[in-house]
């Protein structure tokens, strides 16, 4: 399959994906509850009620309810929160570029300290350094990221205030949350990097390469690294959709204004104009990130081909 | 006139008071540049009609103003924009305004801005319900002249100038800002009268500036900055480290911590809450008003607010705050714990031994879920059975048979209490809600006379007759007062209010040296 047919099928499946997504998303809003207790009050009668449920057009029956969203989506309007009165785009659009840029900081924290552990503690093998490394990686693995996020707070912002303990805004608000959120997916890649380095240095090109006298440097970057990264890049698009979920806790303890708090107040409230185009934009990243880590595939080993 | 003609003046009085502005900032130091508040959520717009909630309080009375205020420890009519006003008939209130008022953007006020805020609030939209629910009885405003109106209701109301100053209502928008930007606008952009004016509105931000063109005593601080901190540690550990100066609330697993740190202190103050019981008479199993007020003898408030409040909650009077005045019924007990006569009561009752499912939706109220467990341990010592169900709304399942409430004091009165609540025009008893299905006719009537009724001392012998038949019938019950506490930087003085405003005005805020 060449490179343009490759592109369509891709792009073909991933809109089957996302309207399958978008029909249990759809569904499963309409049956987590009524919008109208939250938006009127406790104080709200049923007449009330029910001039609401008709205004927001939830009142019909659901298959209708979907068809007429598609319509709309198609024309491009993804309709209005309920409680934010504005444009559910709009709404989104303020908060996802904090949870993007957190996400990309803890994946590029996760990787380059996964990485560099991996190796470290894989040329190393069997040593007290790589044991040591493996117990670090194990600890910031098993410790969930809102009790590292609590521990960091008390440690850097209540006993020596070298950070501010929440909030939004410059390098040093960022530093807790990309630690507490990238720490583990670093543990993940240190570990997978380990494995991964310690079957290509068992290999022959290597002890070749070892053999016509290239530098220590060079035979583990170039030769084993490279080898190695594969199942490491797989990583990024299986933790894509996880790092989402995480960021919610994340932004929720360091007051990070980002898309994850967003959605969980929007399930809370059953916002459903917000919450099924939340869902859409989270798969998207997901198809996104996963069709880029597929194409990376290629670039990293040339034998890799677009197949079916 | 043209339309350009029309913006001239408006658009001379802007710069001129953006000279005026520059000038007295130059002028006058504030006694403080910035006041930084961290709070557990943010308002989804601040539109005070559109959005009339508790988490708005914290922003409206600095940005807005209403035609009178109620004192807030009295609840005493004071003027605010309306400087005097007078009964001309039993349905006809007029009011004389305050001159030399600006809005924030330096269109003066007038009587119009006045006509154009209730009648927007009472247009069917039903984004403006709540605030609705305090004017209804309006029928319509008339301007005399510029600085004076008349509000005209339907029927004799009693408590129309408690109307026109409650905090759920009565914010006075300008009505040429809203006409040219549009409410969608207004909603994210808001001015006011009051002293400061919204310069950042973000997500988890926003910035009050102090307006110097304010009719007011001009605040103590410049500017106010709002931050979202959802996470109760994460709010508490930046008032310790000094990154916010203000903090609330506190739910009441900090306070202990709070308290042991020498920069911040905790304040508790009771709150014009009090959490409720409601009881749904369309179940078969709670249709015997004997088994209501059986449970009503069997919780033992007293325990549950020495324990869980750890006595910051308290009792109360029945269903009212002591601030109603002269409508204050002074005579009723706190609400008795006599088990003995509880099991009595039940023991004679229809009730047959069923399972009452006590419904809540965990967090909503504080407390709720440890009290329920707590009453339905206190129910079983009187032979009820209850069993809790957690619910993400108060009336998903038709077979409840108890689920928690509030009545939250919108202004002192009865009829914006029991009467607003669990008369015919509340939800209680609202056709297909299955709540309160056999309120008494007599319930009824009295309540009406009591709405209706202008004379004070009939209205005092309405209300202590309603407040008897419906302890007597049963549809519920009051729980305790709740409070709020606040975390506040030692250098700084201010109070919340007991209605949970935040007012960052002169009065109420001021800094050690």
């Amino acid at each position: 399959m060449n490179a343009g047919s490759y592109l369509w099928t891709r792009l073909f499946r991933s809109l089957l994906t996302l309207f399958a997504i978008l029909l249990v998303a759809f569904l499963a809003t309409r049956l987590s509850g009524d919008p109208t207790q939250w938006l009127l009050g406790d104080t709200a009668t049923p007449a009330q009620q029910d001039a609401m449920r008709s205004e927001l057009g939830i009142d019909k029956p659901i298959p209708e309810q979907f068809l007429r969203y598609l319509r709309q989506i198609v024309r491009g309007d993804f309709g209005t929160s309920y409680f934010e009165h504005r444009d559910v785009l709009v709404v989104l659009g303020e908060r996802l570029p904090p949870t993007l840029q957190l996400m990309a900081l803890a994946i590029a924290f996760g990787f380059a300290l996964g990485i560099t552990i991996g190796i470290v503690a894989a040329v190393n093998h069997d040593r007290w350094i790589d044991r040591a490394l493996m117990m670090i990686t194990f600890w910031m693995y098993a410790v969930p990221n809102f009790v590292l996020a609590i521990a960091m707070i008390l440690v850097f912002s209540l006993w020596l205030h070298w950070l501010p303990s929440s909030s939004y805004g410059t390098w040093a608000h960022a530093v807790m949350p990309t630690l507490a959120l990238g720490s583990s997916y670093a543990a993940l890649v240190a570990r997978i990097t380990r494995s991964s380095m310690l079957d290509t240095l068992g290999q022959d090109y290597v002890r070749t390469a070892t053999a016509k006298g290239l530098a220590r440097r060079v035979v583990i970057l170039k030769h084993c690294l490279r080898n190695a990264l594969l199942p490491v890049v797989t990583l990024v698009g299986l933790v894509a959709g996880s790092l989402v979920g995480g960021s919610v806790v994340i932004e929720t303890v360091f007051a990070w204004p980002g898309a994850g708090r967003l959605i969980v107040n929007a399930v809370l409230v059953q916002d459903y104009p917000v919450l099924q185009v939340a869902v859409l934009l989270v798969a998207t990243v997901v198809i996104i990130t996963n069709f880029l880590v597929d194409s990376a595939y290629a670039l990293i080993d040339p034998r890799v081909q677009y197949a079916r | 006139m043209s339309r350009e003609f029309v913006k001239f003046p408006r658009r001379l009085a802007r710069t001129c008071l953006l000279i005026g502005m520059l000038a007295a900032g130059a002028a006058f130091a504030q006694t403080r540049d910035v006041l930084r508040v961290g709070i557990g959520d943010m308002p989804t717009m601040l539109d005070p009609q559109a959005y009339a909630s508790i988490t708005g309080l914290r922003f409206y009375t600095n940005v807005f103003d209403a035609l009178m205020k109620l004192d807030p420890f009295t609840s005493e009519i004071e003027p605010a924009l309306a400087t005097d006003w007078q009964r001309l008939s039993d349905t006809t209130l007029e009011l004389h305004l305050r001159p030399g008022v600006l809005f924030q953007n330096g269109d003066p006020f007038t009587a119009a801005d006045v006509k154009f805020s209730i009648e927007r609030v009472l247009s069917g939209n039903p984004i403006y319900a709540n605030a609705r629910a305090m004017l209804s009885v309006i029928d319509h405003v008339e301007v005399i002249d510029d600085l004076t109106v008349r509000v005209i209701t339907a029927a004799p109301d009693p408590v129309l100038e408690l109307r026109l100053a409650n905090l759920w209502g009565d914010w006075i928008v300008p009505q040429a800002y809203i006409e040219e930007h549009g409410d969608e606008y207004f909603q994210r952009n808001p001015i006011g009268t009051g002293p400061f004016m919204v310069t950042l509105y973000e997500p988890d931000r926003i910035e009050l500036t102090v307006f110097d063109g304010y009719w007011g005593e001009k605040p103590n601080v410049g500017k106010i900055v709002y931050r979202g901190i959802p996470e109760p540690t994460a709010r508490l550990t930046a008032l310790v480290n000094e990154e916010i100066d203000i903090m609330s609330p506190v739910v009441s697993d900090q306070i202990d911590t709070l308290s042991s740190y020498s920069n911040v202190s905790v304040q508790c103050h009771p709150q014009n809450l009090i959490h409720l019981l409601t009881y749904n008479t369309a179940n078969p199993l709670m249709a015997d008003p004997r088994l209501r007020e059986g449970i009503n003898l069997a919780i033992d408030r007293d325990l549950i607010i020495e324990t869980l409040w750890a006595g910051r909650a308290s009792a109360t009077r029945g269903f009212q705050f002591e601030d109603f005045g002269d409508m204050y019924l002074d005579d009723v007990p706190y609400t008795e714990y006599d088990p003995e006569r509880a099991r009595e009561l039940i023991e004679a009752s229809d009730y047959a031994g069923g399972t009452l499912y006590y419904d809540l939706v965990p967090g909503y109220y504080e407390n709720d879920l440890q009290a329920a467990e707590a009453i339905v341990e206190m129910l079983a010592e009187v032979g009820v059975k209850v069993q809790i169900r957690t619910t993400t709304s108060f009336w998903l399942n038709a077979d409840r048979a108890i689920h928690p409430w509030s009545y939250a004091e919108r202004f002192p009165d009865p009829v914006a209490g029991l009467w607003l609540l669990f008369g015919p025009d509340g939800t209680r008893q609202a056709k297909g809600r299955n709540d309160w299905i056999d309120p008494s006719e007599q319930f009824n009537a009295t309540g009406h006379a009591l709405a209706g009724t202008v004379d004070q001392a009939t209205r005092k012998a309405l209300w202590t007759d309603l407040h008897a038949m419906w302890l007597t019938e049963a549809p519920g019950t009051t729980l305790w007062r709740s409070a709020i506490c606040t975390g506040v930087n030692n250098q700084v003085n201010w109070n919340i209010y007991p209605t949970q405003t935040m007012d960052f005005g002169a009065r109420n805020l001021s800094f050690k040296d």
